[in-house]
């Protein structure tokens, strides 16, 4: 063991903090090391004044204060009262609002009007579109044109 | 507003709240004030860690481990709010090492004549406290708190090491360096605040 090396176990000695083997072989040198032996008491006095030292008395008025801001609620005792109740209304509560939600959303969808538009009269339209713009543009005349999209919106509305 | 009462299941089979705040105060109110003047030096800032472990320990009284000491666990919440603002200092203020250490305030209660039949005593004893306390100031942070909890609270280096949230070896390095370097600075080897090797 190299107490000189190590005077913590010195320390760890005069603390009781080591095994029986520990503490015999740590006496047996100090009582033989002289640099030891005075290390040994010069920590025992430093240890004891430290002991010795004196205490503070807890003041009066602290007492008051610790008291009066013990019985004051915290937020974690509040958190800590409200906590039973708030584990039943919580989910009670996220769940109904979650009902109310579901039912508004039904409740617009069917009051909301079908805007949709109807796909396949719009790709037929488009398809003779494509075909019409093949006709070369001179013979193109404008009350033709109208009567085409006339004819074109009749058919639609007769599909549907 | 009544003070509120511990239920049975928050009692502690070693130190701890047994009734209301003045039973838990009573009981481990002057430890943690000790500790806490030790620790700044001062007794304002002892006082102001004292209240907010106190309050701190109740907030957090869920994760309280009712089969270990109460006391011990309010020290180890007192120690982290020192820690804490030691670190939020250092980060603010630039620290001289060759200053002076502070200097404890002195209550009316010490000044005031008291009832000790022999007041050369009374001196000598706060001549011996300012020493000692001027020793402590002296030491860092973590060699002030081990040194403080074994020598003078009497803990066990596991109950140290509990606090300091350390392992016991870096406990025996932590008390056997600042218990040598209290002992330097009481023996005039060192002058308090002069940098130790």
């Amino acid at each position: 063991m190299k107490i000189h090396e190590e005077y913590e176990l010195i320390s760890a000695y005069l603390d009781g903090e080591l095994s029986d083997a520990e503490s015999a072989a740590v006496s047996g040198h100090v009582s033989s090391c002289p640099s030891c032996r005075a290390q040994f008491q010069s920590l025992r006095a430093a240890k004891a004044r430290l002991a010795h030292a004196p205490r503070r008395a807890l003041p009066p008025a602290l007492v008051g204060q610790l008291e009066r801001r013990l019985a004051r609620p915290t937020w974690g005792s509040l958190l800590e009262r409200l906590w039973p109740p708030l584990r039943v209304l919580v989910p009670a509560g996220a769940f109904a609002a979650a009902a109310a939600a579901a039912w508004f959303w039904g409740s617009l969808r069917a009051a909301a009007p079908d805007h949709a538009i109807p796909l396949e009269p719009l790709l037929a339209a488009h398809s003779r579109y494509t075909a019409e713009a093949l006709v070369p543009a001179s013979e193109l005349v404008a009350s033709n044109y109208s009567a085409q999209l006339n004819a074109y919106y009749g058919d639609t509305s007769e599909q549907e | 507003m009544s003070p509120r009462t511990f239920s049975s299941s928050e009692r502690n089979n070693n130190v701890g709240p047994s009734g209301d705040f003045s039973e838990l105060i009573r009981q481990c109110g002057e430890k943690a004030y000790n500790f806490a003047y030790r620790l700044s030096g001062n007794e304002p800032d002892a006082r102001d860690l004292v209240q907010e472990a106190f309050v701190r320990a109740l907030e957090h009284f869920g994760s309280y481990d009712p089969s270990r000491p109460f006391d011990t666990w309010l020290y180890k919440i007192l120690h982290n709010i020192y820690l804490d603002g030691m670190r939020r200092y250092a980060h603010r203020h630039v620290v001289s090492m060759d200053a002076a250490p502070p200097q404890a305030d002195t209550s009316w209660e010490e000044l005031l004549p008291g009832d000790d039949p022999e007041p050369g005593a009374g001196i000598m004893r706060q001549q011996e406290d300012g020493l000692v306390q001027a020793a402590l100031d002296a030491l860092p942070p973590h060699y002030r708190a081990a040194v403080t909890l074994c020598d003078i609270e009497g803990l066990s280096y596991e109950q140290i090491g509990e606090i300091m949230s350390c392992p016991a070896g870096t406990v025996r390095s932590r008390i056997h360096q600042g218990r040598t370097l209290v002992r330097k600075i009481l023996e005039k080897e060192l002058k308090p605040g002069e940098k130790v090797r």
